[in-house]
């Protein structure tokens, strides 16, 4: 916790009582808070007789209150991808780290997935939801392959995968996705998603932990917002530079993304690799 | 949002007095009556010509905070020889001191804090060496011990060896160097030699920042760089924006190097979406 503003913020609902998130190496664990007006303290909210723990010591009574375990399907692995349309290419790059809470567990795992030789999908979150989430596009896929004889087009994938998360609205698929391809017509697109399936094109993308970091640069220099100087088109040299800023960026403010960044270049020639290295901090 | 240059600070701020989702006011009553601003309903302190303290966080909170720290001030102003009249310049404080204030301030009320974040800029004046132009007289004086030392007995301890010191002067100049620092609620600072920012879109601020920022920027372009992070950042943020301005304390160059009275703070309306 940074602060104690940002600390009220961290506070969420489990059962309609509030509560703080331990991070503990045995799995969640969350202690029930209340906030009165003039003592931080910890208590339970539903018993208004039972002991307050005095909020007057130093760690707000944390060491003496009971706290509940509880079993969570979803954890948070951390990494962001972001994703970049252009008239004719479009670019899609994501971090290697793999974290769970405040470990490492690797430094180079690869968030995206070719799904043809004109598509990427990238994805951040719960990395064996990701997982399961590319088994079962892998397999759309080559049932569609062999029922019309040619490869899916771009925006076809972007309608899969939005339908194949919302079949999951009611225990979702904990990841965060970016689509990135080259359409029919030859264009660069780019699909935003959420969670649960609701999907648009975009002119960009981020997604995962550090993508409040990079959406409002990317408004700033891609969809050039609140600028006086004249709009150009931006060459896919220049945007990879970008993106390589960008990242760097994320690296420095964002504690799970770092190590190294992958960059795929797609074009109607074929998907291109780069790898950029990180701060491993 | 607050940025460093060269030899100037700038600080941004944007204009909404809100609850949560509802917008209770973007504008205030100035007492100016030709100011296009139309006031900004966020309050900002003016210590001193060289230091601005604004912040975020519960508006009544900030009230309260205000007047206690201008009652603070103004009574160690008092101390230090208060206004004069008379043309002698009066030693203006350093925006490290404020801030000291202000976490002392904060830290006073560990208990039931103020719920608000601050952030102080500032230019300090500060005694620098100059580079290369520097006098040493280390080597004579070297020489003079070396000779005393051969002369005196092995058994004798070094300490007791009046050899003479080593004197090295170097040329020294005064320079307004930017302060920016930051605080959370309950006083722990944390200063930038870059930038620093508050508020509920900390984080976009954060990302925009560190991309958009690059060292030495000066005047006009600092404000333009700075004021161009502030609105990317807050109009991706529903509780913040309907305006912006943006405050640049700049010192002026002078020959004899920098001087409390060679402080001007600029203020500059930047135009952004209305929602």
């Amino acid at each position: 916790m940074a602060s104690l503003l940002s600390a009220t913020s961290a506070v969420h609902s489990r059962n309609g009582q509030s509560c703080l998130p331990i991070h503990s190496s045995e799995g969640q664990a969350t202690i029930p808070v209340r906030f009165d007006g003039t003592n931080l303290s910890i208590g339970f909210s539903t018993d208004p007789t039972a002991n307050i723990i005095d909020g007057s010591s130093i760690d707000h009574g944390i060491t003496k209150a009971p706290y509940e375990r509880s079993f969570s399907p979803y954890e948070f692995n951390g990494g962001t991808t972001l994703a970049i349309s252009g008239p004719d290419y479009a670019v899609v790059a994501a971090d290697t780290r793999l974290s769970s809470g405040y470990e490492i567990l690797s430094r180079n795992v690869s968030k995206l997935h070719p799904l043809t030789d004109r598509c990427v999908l990238g994805s951040a979150g719960c990395k064996t939801d990701v997982d399961q989430l590319r088994s079962v596009l892998d397999i759309k896929m080559k049932v569609y392959q062999h029922n019309h004889r040619k490869p899916m087009a771009t925006p076809s994938v972007a309608q899969m995968l939005g339908n194949t998360l919302y079949m999951k609205r009611f225990f979702p698929y904990y990841s965060f996705n970016v689509l990135a391809g080259i359409d029919s017509e030859g264009k660069g697109a780019v699909y935003s998603y959420d969670a649960i399936g609701s999907f648009e094109r975009t002119p960009f993308s981020a997604s995962g932990s550090g993508q409040s970091f990079l959406i409002p640069l990317m408004d700033n220099v891609i969809s050039h917002k609140n600028r006086c100087d004249e709009r150009r088109d931006l060459p896919v040299e220049e945007v990879v530079e970008i993106v390589k800023d960008a990242f760097l960026t994320a690296g420095e403010r964002d504690i799970y993304t770092g190590d190294a960044v992958e960059i795929k270049i797609i074009t109607s020639e074929g998907i291109r690799t780069e790898m950029f290295n990180l701060k491993a901090d | 949002l607050a940025m460093a240059g060269r030899n100037s600070v700038a600080i941004a701020i944007d204009s909404r007095f809100g609850l949560g989702m509802q917008t209770i006011s973007t504008t205030a009553p100035s007492p100016d009556e030709d100011d296009n601003n139309h006031g900004n309903p966020r309050i900002i302190l003016l210590p001193n010509s060289n230091t601005l303290l604004a912040w975020t966080g519960l508006y009544g909170d900030g009230l309260g905070f205000a007047d206690e720290m201008s009652v603070l001030l103004a009574s160690k102003v008092r101390r230090a020889g208060g206004m004069r009249f008379d043309g002698s310049t009066r030693k203006t404080m350093n925006p490290r001191a404020i801030a000291m204030l202000m976490s002392h301030l904060l830290y006073r009320r560990r208990n039931a804090p103020y719920y608000v974040e601050p952030v102080i800029v500032g230019l300090e004046t500060v005694l620098v060496k100059e580079d290369g132009l520097m006098e040493m007289q280390t080597t004579k004086a070297i020489a003079a011990a070396a000779t005393t030392n051969t002369n005196e007995e092995e058994s004798s301890p070094p300490s007791s060896s009046k050899a003479p010191e080593a004197t090295i002067r170097y040329k020294t100049k005064t320079i307004q160097r930017p302060y920016l620092c930051t605080s959370d609620m309950l006083g722990a600072q944390s200063t930038s030699h870059s930038f620093v920012c508050s508020g509920v879109a900390s984080r976009s601020l954060h990302g925009t920042a560190e991309a958009l920022w690059r060292p030495n920027l000066e005047g006009e372009e600092l404000v333009d760089i700075c004021g161009r992070a502030f609105v990317s950042a807050l109009e991706r943020d529903c509780y913040s924006g309907y305006g912006a301005v943006v405050y640049l304390i700049q010192a002026k160059e002078t020959t004899d190097g920098g001087n409390e009275s060679d402080v001007c703070i600029v203020e500059y309306c930047i135009s952004s979406r209305n929602d």
